[in-house]
């Protein structure tokens, strides 16, 4: 191997174009700041769990949704979010179905800005986990660290890595 | 830093990043978290660095923090498989397959060592400078990679 065979070998090696996108976008964004993840994990998940309990099952969750009921979300003047990744979702009153508190992950991306509209929030949940692991009194929710480890046999570790980008209110 | 400098160091810098830290992390999630964080930072902090070359290095400096910092976190219990990580991506010709997958088996140390000689173009003191290490272990564990390549691709390995 010499460096030109490595390079070549490589080129078919790229990120994603969403990430691009993404990083990008960086300028655009007034006072871009990191947030924990611990945090980022809880904010989603209390999103996502009032969307859930609105919606009435671990399915797909629009636009619509989130757009008529956006004060949920601007958490803590937060405007825009920008987010992909795994979430914890919580259904601890287990308002989702059959009265069973719940535990469950949510593949969640949140897009927020000059796409979607100043006001409207983007949130698009998908279930990958049909039949998703039960621990029913952990307490209330979201406890993303409660529901971190009773989900952690069915949970790949690396999905607990969000990607997320959050500007402070203009 | 101007937005067009941002955006020139993201044009610059974004591919080369990234297969940094997918070479450190072996996965393709967590390599774009550390791209997204990395430049994040730049944006964030980088505005008293005016020299193109500086702002390539302080991003590279950056990326390896931030991939160490990852691979620290508690939950990062398991990692990612080699096939999983292949799997993501299109090579043309198979033997850059091989070739990918051969170096992704290395070892974290090697693979990043091997990364930084061979896809940075890299001299060895550069390359101890950055990982703070000395010459002797950089020069150590480039041969280590390259023998365990050598054993992996078998013919097709050229030591240069």
């Amino acid at each position: 191997m010499n460096s030109p065979e490595y390079r070549r070998a490589m080129s078919g090696v790229n990120p994603s174009a969403e990430t691009l996108k993404k990083l990008y976008g960086i300028a655009d964004i007034r006072r871009p700041r990191r947030m924990s993840a611990r945090k980022a994990l809880t904010v989603l998940a209390a999103a996502v769990s009032t969307l859930i309990a609105a919606s009435g099952a671990f399915s797909a969750t629009t636009a619509e949704d989130a757009a008529r009921n956006p004060q949920e979300y601007e958490n803590e003047g937060l405007r825009k979010i920008v987010c992909d990744g795994f979430v914890i979702v919580a259904d601890p009153e287990g308002e989702a179905g059959g009265g069973d508190a719940a535990f469950s992950v949510a593949y969640v991306t949140v897009a927020c800005g000059k796409e979607a509209g100043e006001r409207e929030i983007l949130i698009r949940v998908t279930d990958p986990q049909k039949g998703a692991p039960k621990a029913g009194g952990k307490g209330s929710v979201p406890d993303a660290g409660a529901a971190r480890e009773a989900s952690s046999d069915a949970l790949e570790p690396n999905t607990l890595s969000v990607s997320f980008i959050i500007a402070e209110k203009p | 830093m101007t937005k067009e400098d941002f955006t020139r160091a993201v044009e610059r810098n974004n591919k080369r990043i990234y297969l940094l830290a997918l070479s450190y992390t072996r996965d393709h999630g967590d390599a774009e978290d550390v791209l997204q964080n990395v430049f994040l930072k730049l944006w964030d902090k980088g505005g008293k660095i005016k020299e193109e070359t500086e702002i390539d290095r302080w991003l590279t400096t950056v990326c390896l923090n931030e991939c160490r910092n990852l691979l620290r976190r508690p939950f990062k219990k398991r990692e990612t498989l080699l096939d999983e990580c292949a799997e993501l991506y299109t090579f043309d010709d198979p033997r850059s397959l091989d070739l990918f997958r051969a170096v992704m088996s290395l070892s974290e140390k090697e693979r990043v060592t091997v990364h930084l000689f061979y896809y940075e173009d890299m001299p060895i003191r550069e390359i101890a400078r950055t990982l703070k290490i000395s010459e002797n272990a950089a020069k150590t564990r480039l041969s280590r990679a390259r023998a365990r390549l050598k054993e992996l691709l078998g013919e097709e390995w050229i030591n240069e």
